[in-house]
């Protein structure tokens, strides 16, 4: 997921100066406010999620390992919902 | 200017907020004035200074008061109703000294207690020419030079800079940083020459501001630039402080607009008691609304304040849309109640002079939205909208 994530972090931050590792600081490479909604929005298409308030936060948007997380969290959320759901 | 009054005089026992509407009379006083001779207010800050107001935002540790945000924000207002400019500029020391005193590395909050002591001011040179009026982008950038940096900034505005003790300057990290890598450097006045560009300062409003432009230049010890990126010092201080305490300030003058119409009406329904002035009612609905606004974004931003690092897991888009919406509202919001005010007090109200003037209100209020314009706050809000969960 990590590697997805990159791809959608590169696509917008428009050819980043620093080559981004999963923990690289994504606000000290330089990324914008502006370009972090980019980057909610694209995850959440593309993991076709959505995230909760709760999740948007300046943390879980600061690195690539972090989103990751932030969308896995959501995913398991999601699951168990569906789950119950069904039960 | 490095001081603007005797320190340490008569602090304050007492509740700051009840102290700040004592020293408004005082403001109140000298407003006409400051503001007919676009002078900045000397005695009015001095008397803040005085009352310990000065640094109210400032942690007790440097000497100052360590208030609260909801007493920030009664301050900024009532320190509003007497004079706007002498409000404004407190607000935005307010910014500045708190920035100091949360992102500063040792060498600048050394500084710290000397500055609180002598009433030092320190103004903000975040402003420059040719940026698009974004806060978050530098063209200047600050050039090493051994163990000291130099800078040079084209600064459009830099409100009471001739009477300033101390500067806090954006700029990229360095040549070849990009636009958005900015550091925030303390700068003393001694480090600093301003050469006048641009206009002589005469406004419409907040005059008592002196906010003329200025080609700014500084030599100063590396160590004075904050160890923190700007980006973060923005978003965890400078940018809501700024949006709560503006909004205050402006309420204040909004509040003393309304003020003047109340007594208007009160003295018409005295003579007729079925006299009823839905402007009033309309006026004060637009105070409440602002008013709730501030009491919202304190409470969302109140995490930050207490404790910068906590940016990460309280910061956010909701956080930045609810700070927008606090500074377009309030102004606008306030604008509306000056102008509710002036229809109420009618020509008593478009006079210059009198007890029922409110023609500095408007005219300071109308201010508001060019301090970070509406437009661009918008644009933003516009976007992070988009992942807005109501």
């Amino acid at each position: 997921m990590e590697d997805v994530v990159k791809e959608i972090v590169m696509g917008c931050m428009e050819s980043p100066e620093v080559d981004l590792e999963p923990d690289t600081d994504l606000w000290s490479a330089g990324i914008t406010s502006m370009q972090i909604v980019r980057v909610m929005m694209a995850v959440e298409d593309e993991f076709e999620i959505e995230l909760p308030e709760e999740a948007l936060t300046r943390e879980a948007f600061t690195t690539i390992r972090s989103i990751a997380r932030a969308v896995s969290k959501e995913q398991l959320a999601a699951a168990a919902s569906a789950s119950e759901n069904f039960a | 200017m490095a001081g603007v009054g005797n320190a340490g005089e008569g602090h304050p026992a007492h509740d700051p907020v009840q102290l700040a509407r004592k020293v408004s009379v005082l403001l109140a006083g000298n407003a006409p004035e400051v503001d007919c001779a676009a002078s900045f207010p000397t005695e009015s800050v001095a008397a803040l200074h005085r009352a310990g107001l000065l640094n109210a935002a400032c942690e007790k540790e440097y000497g100052g008061l360590g208030c609260t945000l909801e007493d920030l924000v009664q301050i900024g207002i009532e320190l509003g109703r007497g004079c706007g400019s002498t409000a404004m500029t407190w607000a935005m020391h307010q910014v500045q000294i708190a920035c100091l005193a949360r992102h500063g590395g040792t060498g600048v909050r050394e500084r710290l207690a000397s500055i609180v002591a002598d009433g030092t001011l320190v103004a903000s040179v975040t402003s420059e020419r040719g940026i698009g009026g974004s806060l978050r982008t530098s063209t200047a950038a600050i050039m090493p030079d051994g163990d000291l940096v130099r800078l040079e900034k084209h600064a459009p505005t830099v409100s009471y800079a001739r009477h300033a003790g101390a500067f806090l300057v954006t700029a990229r990290r360095a040549p070849d940083a990009s636009p958005g890598d900015q550091i925030a450097l303390y700068v003393d006045a001694e480090q600093a020459s301003l050469v006048p560009a641009g206009s002589a300062w005469n406004p419409m409003g907040m005059r008592g501001t002196c906010s003329p432009g200025f080609t700014f230049a500084a030599t100063a010890p590396a160590t004075q630039v904050l160890p923190v990126n700007f980006g973060e010092i923005a978003d965890a201080t400078m940018v809501p402080l700024s949006h709560l305490l503006w909004a205050a300030c402006w309420t204040g003058i909004a509040a003393d607009a309304f003020r003047r119409a109340q007594s208007v009406v009160r003295q018409r329904t005295r003579n007729d008691e079925s006299h009823t002035e839905p402007r009033l009612a309309s006026a004060s609905s637009a105070l409440t609304q602002t008013r709730a606004l501030l009491t919202e974004a304190i409470g969302r931003y109140r995490p930050i304040w207490a404790d910068p690092t906590a940016l990460g897991a309280h910061g956010g888009p909701a956080l930045t849309v609810l700070l927008n919406n606090v500074k377009i509202l309030a102004s606008t919001l306030t604008v509306e109640v000056a102008q509710l005010s002036l229809e109420i007090c009618g020509m008593a109200g478009y006079s210059e002079d009198g007890p029922l003037s409110v023609a500095r209100h408007l005219r300071d209020l109308y201010s508001a939205r060019l301090m970070i314009g509406n437009e661009r706050l918008l644009s933003t809000n516009a976007r992070l909208s988009l992942l807005q969960r109501n």
